[in-house]
């Protein structure tokens, strides 16, 4: 089956965002610098090694990718792409294949032309097993080659077709200069200094980075998709979340996209912020360990269905949801969150009603002793809960779920963990009920890598070894669905099968409001990616301060 | 005097190795390495930490990886630091003068301070204005140390807009400024975390001297001084405090290490990047090298500062220079 062509409306919507970008100059005034508070640094500035969200913010302002996805966050075949470094791209009739043509216009920040061979370059050196890339893998799986047919073509083979390998290609892959990388040895281009002080294709050109105080890009002037309206982007670092909201707060910085949720009151009231609230990836759940630590053996509490779905009805998860975050924070439907495309809030969840856990309860055998606590033979209903002692969140909804299941007769011993010992202890299986973390992606796909039976062998991430043929089977089904109707319906079903198997207790999406200063205009928040909107940013006229007339070197 | 450097020398090289020794030995067996927050991520599979691990030798034993260590160290390598993205040297070489900065002034000002107000509440003993000044150096001292950090950020930065939140420099203005500009731009930073140390350091050592001074007043010497019809400003400053001047140059020799160690609180608080919040997003971390690198200098320190603190105390009182 061939799968959608972009061509007229991409060319379409190209010229739209260009359009955008020089009205929104045009009409706030070009220049301006603006600050980012922010708690992290990036771990390296070359795309294809780095790992966390903070270094894909910068280097993803730093470098362009082929396409970007839509506001839509489509992940299925190329509908909402939007051109970058590709102007445009045509499909093979078996869909095995895609030809980039790369828009001429485009420039490496020193000068050269970004070519087809550097296309092919980053393919290499991402999949070379000595760069030890995280992304490398999904690129390995879903391309066979690059190839190149002139300076400003090149095709990319699939290994086989899927709904989302033009996503998959697209979103991981950034083209990489050649001609600066290209005499680096593999396995050491993440301690290289392109790594610490990269040249890229991207809106914003590298100027200087002082780890753990500050980061600074400037804008490139001959930027081929239109100059961004700002000068520069500084990110200023503080560890501390009180400082870097009083930084909001003082007029230090223009910009926190983390705003904490026991600052939010004082923010929503303070003259000179404003909140943005901004779509979601992130999600929390209880992990409930179906085997005995590590072991074969079944858990002697966790591998009963029944009694996994009365602890789930015994939490009130809406209360435990408000307690935490107000009215911020979302109760979890299911292993997605809601901005993924898969997504149904209004999927059948097992309920809130502790009488009929206490029911189940007792009619397993489990009856309430003298001091509260159910027993059964001699067995007291208790469980050890594994969480991360430096998450105050999951700290206090530990606290919560204690307090909570305590009415139920049950006992939670609460194990809080320094984040190493937590994470190794999780993936070693070394826990009863683990409160889990995890930051999706627009794709729904990574379901497959943390609750299917593949992912419950050893190093896979379903460390409590949830097994279920039929939940297998409607994910696999998803990943293969040839449109997206069809892939919501299995998606759909597939999560009917888990929340009702109860292998984990869904419990929240935490709340994501950014602070701006009401001097910076940034229109709404990209939920994937905010920061990709940053070319288009810009001061409000009139409301200029001294920084933002300081050239950049 | 240089058999009592030569064996304190000689002493501290022990320590020196041991300490290093002990730091490889627990921060090894610790759970996690410098890769565990990947851990966390489904996308990083098996084989891409296996060639994390085995590109930096984590994969090979123990004993091997503490011989090419001291290899390592012998050439003065002091390897790549994973939290900080950069060589350890680089990392050490920008953070250490920063530390410098900020606890020199911090202590060097609490400790004049807390000399002269000890000295002014041991000559008013007994006076109300005396016991006002005590209590509230015993409220400083009691405060914790970010409450009071808080607070001065509250006041200062956020309410009166008089100094900077955060930070060392002005992110966007520092590197256009004159060389004058500069200073005076990382002195306004400076100011509050500086201020905030400074003020917990002179409730402590004004606690300390005045104890010292009212031990020396009565003193026989002092009396002859005064018999002298020499005046009370010159008993004070000339006879006695330089004789009670040994508890005070314990305590600073004390506080040597911390000039590398850092104050993580503040540091935290007003994010002044040094070594102290270094070291522990270090160790939190798993950042092997980073952390025996600051580890070995500062056991360094320690012991640099535990020998200063024993020749100034000879200096200064020759009964010490006799016993040693």
């Amino acid at each position: 089956m061939r799968l959608d062509t972009v061509g007229r409306n991409a060319r379409a919507a190209f010229g739209l965002v260009s359009l955008l970008a020089a009205a929104c100059g045009e009409g706030a005034g070009r220049g301006g610098t603006i600050v980012i508070a922010t708690a992290q640094d990036p771990d390296g500035l070359l795309p294809a090694t780095y790992e966390t969200r903070e270094a894909r913010v910068v280097g993803e302002l730093l470098f362009d990718r082929l396409a970007e996805r839509g506001p839509a966050l489509n992940t299925v075949g190329d509908v909402g792409f939007e051109p970058r470094l590709a102007r445009r791209w045509e499909w093979s009739r078996d869909s095995l294949s895609v030809r980039f043509h790369l828009d001429p216009r485009a420039r490496w920040h020193d000068g050269r032309p970004v070519r087809a061979g550097d296309v092919r370059f980053a393919f290499l050196l991402y999949t070379d097993p000595a760069v030890a890339s995280r992304l490398g893998g999904d690129l390995r799986e879903a391309m066979d080659s690059i190839s190149v047919s002139d300076s400003l073509t090149c095709t990319a083979w699939f290994r086989t077709r899927t709904p989302e390998q033009f996503n998959t290609l697209v979103t991981t892959l950034a083209p990489l200069p050649e001609h600066l990388l290209g005499g680096v040895r593999r396995d050491s281009v993440r301690t290289s200094a392109f790594a610490l002080a990269p040249v890229g294709s991207g809106p914003f050109r590298f100027v200087k980075w002082e780890p753990r105080q500050r980061l600074e890009i400037a804008a490139v002037e001959s930027f081929y998709r239109g100059r961004p309206v700002l000068d520069r982007v500084i990110w200023s670092y503080a560890p501390e979340m009180s400082t870097l909201v009083q930084k909001l707060f003082a007029g230090e910085a223009d910009f926190f996209d983390m705003v904490p949720p026991p600052s939010v009151p004082e923010a929503a009231s303070h003259p000179d912020v404003r909140l943005l609230p901004r779509g979601n990836f992130d999600y929390s759940f209880l992990q409930l360990n179906l085997f005995d630590g590590p072991s074969e053996r079944p858990h002697p509490l966790f591998a009963d269905r029944a009694l996994r779905r009365a602890l789930a009805m015994g939490l009130d998860r809406r209360a435990l949801v408000r307690s935490l975050f107000d009215t911020l924070g979302h109760v979890l439907a299911g292993p997605f969150v809601r901005a993924q495309w898969s997504a149904d809030t209004s999927l059948a969840q097992l309920p809130f009603d502790r009488a009929a856990a206490a029911r189940t309860l007792d009619s397993l055998g489990w009856r309430v002793g003298p001091d509260g606590v159910r027993t059964r033979g001699g067995r007291p209903l208790a469980f050890r809960l594994l969480y991360p002692a430096s998450s105050t969140n999951r700290k206090n909804m530990s606290v919560l779920i204690q307090e909570q299941l305590r009415g139920l007769g049950v006992r939670v011993e609460l194990d809080g963990a320094d984040n190493n010992a937590f994470v190794a202890r999780g993936r070693a299986r070394q826990y009863d009920a683990y409160f889990g973390g995890l930051i999706a992606t627009p794709s729904p796909s990574g379901i497959r890598q943390t609750w299917t039976s593949d992912a419950a062998k050893p190093g896979g991430f379903n460390t409590g070894r949830y097994l279920n043929t039929a939940f297998d089977a409607q994910v696999d089904s998803a990943l293969n669905a040839r449109d997206v109707a069809s892939a919501k319906a299995y998606y759909r079903a597939a999560y009917r099968i888990i929340n009702e198997d109860a292998p984990a207790i869904w419990l929240y999406e935490p709340p994501q409001v950014a602070g701006a200063h009401r001097r910076l205009r940034t229109g709404p928040l990209r939920a994937d990616a905010w920061w990709l909107d940053i070319p288009a940013w810009s001061i409000v006229p009139g409301t200029r301060l001294s920084r933002d007339s300081a050239a950049a070197p | 005097m240089r058999r009592l450097l030569l064996s304190r020398a000689a002493q501290a090289a022990v320590v020196i190795a041991l300490v290093a020794t002990l730091a490889f030995v627990l921060i090894h067996v610790a759970p996690g390495d410098p890769f565990s927050a990947s851990l966390d991520d489904p996308s990083v599979t098996a084989d891409i930490r296996a060639t994390q691990r085995a590109q930096w030798g984590y994969d090979r034993p123990l004993p091997q990886q503490y011989v090419r260590w001291i290899a390592n160290l012998a050439r003065l390598e002091l390897g790549w630091s994973h939290t900080h993205a950069r060589p350890v040297k680089e990392v050490l070489a920008r953070r250490v003068p920063n530390t410098l900065l900020l606890m020199a002034t911090a202590l060097g000002l609490g400790l004049v301070a807390g000399v002269a107000l000890g000295t002014w509440q041991a000559a008013r003993q007994g006076s109300r204005s005396e016991r006002a000044s005590g209590a509230l150096a015993l409220l400083a001292l009691s405060a914790p140390e970010f409450l009071v950090a808080l607070g001065a950020l509250g006041l200062f930065a956020v309410r009166w807009r008089l100094l900077p939140v955060s930070g060392m420099v002005d992110p966007v203005l520092h590197d256009g400024l004159s060389l004058a500009g500069r200073a005076a731009d990382v002195l306004r930073h400076l100011l509050l975390p500086a201020g905030t140390l400074a003020l917990l350091t002179t409730a402590a050592v004004s606690r300390f001297h005045r104890s010292a001074m009212l031990a020396v007043l009565p003193e026989e010497f002092v009396r002859t001084a005064r018999a002298k019809g020499v005046t009370e400003v010159a008993v004070l400053v000339r006879h006695a405090l330089r004789n009670a001047l040994g508890p005070v140059i314990t305590i600073a020799g004390l506080m040597l290490p911390a000039l590398f160690g850092g104050a993580v609180f503040v540091e935290k608080i007003f994010g002044w990047p040094g070594m102290g919040l270094t070291m522990v997003n270090a160790v939190g971390g798993r950042d092997y090298p980073l952390v025996l690198a600051s580890v070995l200098v500062g056991s360094v320190l320690v012991a640099l500062g535990g020998a200063v603190a024993e020749v100034l105390a000879a200096v200064a009182d020759p009964r010490v220079r006799g016993a040693a």
